[in-house]
């Protein structure tokens, strides 16, 4: 499988995605956006905002921001959202999102990382984004 | 980016080095720094805000004991920056990671939607793993203190019951003023007879 950001991957001295990174078929995935599915910023990695939210330089932080974070649970996006926001302020309705999109991941997908607490987990996208064509805006919910 | 009052300056003025994230999502959130010229200061990085060209990082001073205080929710986040700094920094940094500049800002003119919930308690999970780690260190460096201080206890106790037995002794085998011993409320009083020592009159 080639990976969207394979130069990206290329370029740093780490394995990345790490070893323990898989593919998976996910049949319900939430991922935090904003208004409009077709806000740029919806898919794009930490690494290729501009400008990129870090303040260091290693590779390991680098593999790290290449990936896009996403959720298996509903309630566990929501709850994150609001733990993120209650140390964070009101700003990060503008950096982070502003909704919830539902969406589908098979094994062409691309790699995930293992899922954590709250149903997070990491998400390295294969060339051509295909998980995120199946995203769509869930209306009923704000964040 | 919201606009602050607030004094361009050229440079923190400290040595930082970074120990790690506290708060992560595609990217830190909340990071802690520490002083490399003090062991007692930290500082944290909190995102606030962004335009085009600049993502900006509230910086503020965090003492260990203020970090201990906060672990165990004594304290909260927007405390931490509001009521236990009289000035905050404000960084620009650049998308090639460079300062662009830095600004000390009044802690009572830092824009309110800069600022933590009043809910934004220390949580364990809410913070990254790294955060648990650095509290359970504080929390052995506090257990270390105890036992010093328990030994310390420990000692004067002793110290106080030997001085209880003296005072018992002279009590008990030398004539004091009259006057003076309806003063002296039990012999266990030994500070007050420490402390008013000169008054005493011993007669053999």
């Amino acid at each position: 499988m080639e990976l969207e950001f394979k130069d990206d991957y290329d370029a740093l001295s780490i394995k990345c995605p790490p070893n323990h990174f898989k593919p998976h078929k996910i049949e319900t995935v939430y991922r935090w956006t904003f208004e409009k599915i077709e806000d740029n910023r919806n898919f794009q990695s930490q690494y290729h905002k501009k400008p990129k939210r870090f303040h260091l330089k290693s590779d390991i932080d680098k593999c790290k921001a290449l990936a896009l974070s996403m959720f298996n649970d509903l309630a566990g996006a929501k709850i994150r959202f609001e733990e993120l926001a209650e140390d964070m302020g009101d700003k990060v309705y503008e950096n982070l999102g502003n909704r919830i999109a539902k969406g589908f991941i098979d094994t062409e997908s691309g790699l995930n990382g293992n899922i954590e607490r709250l149903g997070h987990f990491n998400h390295h996208p294969s060339k051509g984004i295909p998980a995120k064509l199946t995203f769509k805006i869930l209306e009923d919910q704000r964040l | 980016m919201e606009k602050v009052q607030s004094i361009n300056i050229p440079n923190l003025g400290v040595t930082l080095e970074k120990i790690g994230d506290f708060l992560y999502h595609e990217g830190p959130l909340l990071s802690l720094f520490k002083d490399k010229n003090n062991q007692e200061n930290y500082y944290f990085y909190k995102w606030t805000d962004c335009d085009e060209e600049h993502n900006r990082w509230l910086v503020f001073l965090v003492k260990k004991e203020n970090l201990r205080r906060f672990f165990f929710k004594e304290i909260n986040l927007k405390q931490l920056i509001v009521e236990l700094n009289t000035f905050v920094f404000l960084i620009d940094i650049n998308d090639d990671l460079e300062v662009s500049q830095y600004l000390i800002v009044s802690s009572q003119d830092i824009p309110k939607s800069y600022l933590p919930k009043d809910t934004s308690f220390y949580k364990e999970g809410k913070y990254t793993e790294l955060a648990k780690s650095i509290k359970e260190n504080i929390l052995a460096e506090n257990d270390s203190i105890y036992q010093v201080l328990s030994y310390l206890t420990n000692e004067i106790s002793n110290l106080r019951e030997e001085q209880r037995k003296v005072t018992s002794f002279v009590y008990n085998n030398f004539k004091f003023d009259k006057n003076l011993i309806k003063t002296i409320p039990n012999p266990d009083s030994i500070s007050f007879l420490i402390s008013n020592h000169n008054q005493v009159k011993i007669y053999n």
